[in-house]
């Protein structure tokens, strides 16, 4: 299994994990800016798919497209990094060539995979909660930098790059669809042509709702990079899952800084470990292409509700 | 005089006081509704006193900590803004507060406390989308989003769902940096015993030399021995219940609110 592109500010966390899950022999990277990287390096993307069962795909978002099609065409499974597509268009593209080429493509939401979302799950399907009426989630970060401001190679801003994490999360946790979004966006912080504060206000289909902060609103010297947090409300109990919280505070004169250093389990490693497991296996991955589209026809319905100044339907959009 | 009757009496209350020829302070929210307010404000100004409301909150020190640092300008504009308030549902003890007809439920008792703060920190917002537990009764949730002209984007969390006590906290992020609170960090004193206590808390626990609540009274007190108006008078506590008024309305329509403060 092979990384293709290094744009993704999670690509070297996930060349690690490559390189280290037990399962999976390490063929190496493509980056299209000919950048050298620890192991094998491939000049070109079609190299990298013929030595590869499978890849993940860490370009620009706009990128999936086209190298989940050369992925498809060349047979090779793909895990693609969130969101799945810039457009429901193009997700739709990618999830019908690798159907029509019998190749798995899951999406890289790490979030499910966190052993406290998990005891979640667990609470509510032991009843601990009662009904899930409302759900509060945030999931904060600090500018990402590079393309993620660019709305042609990230296809919008804040909200396009958090708000899939928790709808995704909720989706599962609640065995539920969103059915509608309410979205206030704003460019603040950064001086950008995309949002960086952005509060999203859901319905799901069976009358719980839900809100999202996905903003890029955490300062340069706050001592992480973001977190992902969710405040549950059910008709016999609350739960809060802070995924983050497992860490040490460092106080590190040498920096001049504060840092959190987190020690809980190692997210990337559970979640590409699933998808491996589940192509060895000859089972569905954990997170599929649909669920993909799912979670980015919240994003495209809080664009469409933050330019219309009203609530828009999923239907209205995906 | 003070007026802590439920809500829904205010309106009786406070006439009568002014009537009497009596300075009012009256308890949060002024009223159950726009008219009961704007008789109380009228019969006040007829009777030539005083009428105060008790936004406690704007004698908290850490909003009003928070208060002079946006107003000195360290965070520069503000961006995004959260608070959030919770406690478990007093109405076990007092059942009028479970009748939204009476006391307008979680978002007329405690969101309407941050609304107040973002009123006095921020000015007056453009319009609201809030969404509420259908269920009244004692499970009463809220949030609500608020957006002003431009900047920033403010979300309030009410809640009578805490069961694990009361709880405070807001977090503001603004050009250079961000201001954040959360009273369960912020305890300097703790008592645990076997058993544990069952008394549920209504109001925050306050560890100062003068209680936020002694506070506001003996503001007021002196206020009014210098023939000063009040911090928060009939009208301000009018404008935040039309806010708040536009949060349960948002809700119950399931529509954005455009708000414009009432005359």
């Amino acid at each position: 299994m092979g990384l293709a592109s290094w744009a993704h500010v999670h690509a070297a966390a996930l060349a690690r994990t490559l390189a280290t899950l037990p399962q999976v022999e390490f063929t190496g990277s493509f980056d299209e800016t000919g950048t050298p990287h620890d192991g094998p390096t491939h000049s070109t993307l079609e190299g990298l798919l013929q030595a590869s069962e499978a890849v993940v795909v860490a370009s620009t978002n706009a990128a999936h497209l086209s190298h989940t099609l050369a992925a498809a065409a060349a047979g090779v499974h793909v895990l693609c990094e969130k969101p799945l597509a810039t457009t429901v268009a193009d997700a739709r593209a990618m999830i019908d060539a690798c159907r029509r080429s019998g190749v798995q493509l899951g999406v890289a939401l790490p979030i499910r995979s966190s052993p406290a979302v998990v005891a979640l799950k667990d609470a509510i399907a032991m009843g601990r909660l009662g009904t899930i009426r409302a759900v509060r989630a945030t999931n904060p970060g600090q500018y990402p930098g590079r393309w993620f401001g660019d709305p042609n190679e990230a296809g919008g801003g804040a909200a396009m790059d958090h708000v899939v994490h928790v709808a995704d999360a909720l989706r599962w946790l609640l065995a539920d669809e969103v059915e509608r979004v309410y979205a206030e966006l704003g460019s603040f912080l950064n001086g950008l042509p995309v949002e960086d504060c952005g509060l999203l206000t859901l319905d799901l289909h069976g009358g719980a709702f839900a809100s999202i902060d996905c903003s890029w609103s955490r300062p340069a010297t706050y001592p992480t990079w973001g977190g992902v947090t969710m405040h549950v409300v059910g008709d016999r109990g609350t739960a809060d899952v802070d995924v983050f919280r497992q860490s040490l505070t460092h106080y590190d004169d040498a920096a001049g800084a504060v840092k959190l250093v987190g020690w809980g389990d190692d997210l990337n490693v559970l979640m590409v470990g699933g998808f491996v497991d589940a192509i060895l296996a000859g089972h569905p991955v954990p997170i599929s292409g649909e669920d993909g589209l799912r979670s980015l026809g919240v994003v495209v319905a809080a664009y469409r509700s933050a330019k219309l100044g009203r609530p828009v339907a999923i239907a209205e959009v995906a | 005089m003070v007026v802590a009757s439920p809500t829904y009496l205010h309106r009786e209350h406070v006439i009568l006081a002014a009537r009497a020829g009596k300075q009012v302070f009256c308890e949060k929210p002024i009223a159950r509704t726009l008219d009961d307010a704007r008789a109380m404000v009228q019969a006040c100004a007829a009777a030539n006193v005083r009428l105060a409301i008790g936004h406690v909150v704007r004698f908290f020190p850490e909003y009003r900590r928070a208060k002079e640092l946006l107003d000195d300008g360290v965070l520069g504009r503000a961006a995004i803004a959260t608070l959030t308030r919770g406690t478990l549902s007093v109405g076990a003890a007092r059942a009028w507060y479970l009748d939204p007809t009476k006391s307008g439920g979680v978002v007329l008792d405690l969101m309407l406390h941050d609304l107040d703060v973002l009123r006095w920190w921020f000015g007056e917002p453009a319009r609201v989308y809030a969404k509420r537990l259908a269920r009244a009764g004692a499970l009463d949730y809220a949030l609500a989003t608020l957006r002003y002209d431009d900047r920033p984007i403010v979300q309030l969390e009410a809640s009578w769902a805490e069961h694990g006590g009361f709880r405070t906290a807001f977090e503001v992020r603004g050009d250079h940096g961000m201001l954040v609170h959360d009273s369960r960090a912020v305890a300097p004193f703790i008592v645990q015993s076997p058993g544990g206590d069952a008394r549920a808390a209504v109001i925050p626990a306050s560890t100062l030399r003068e209680t936020p609540y002694r506070r506001q009274l003996r503001d007021l007190t002196e206020r009014l021995a210098a023939g000063e108006p009040p911090l928060v008078d009939g009208r301000e506590g009018l404008r935040s219940l039309a806010l708040g008024l536009a949060v349960i309305e948002s809700a119950e329509r399931g529509a954005v609110v455009q708000w414009s403060v009432p005359s």
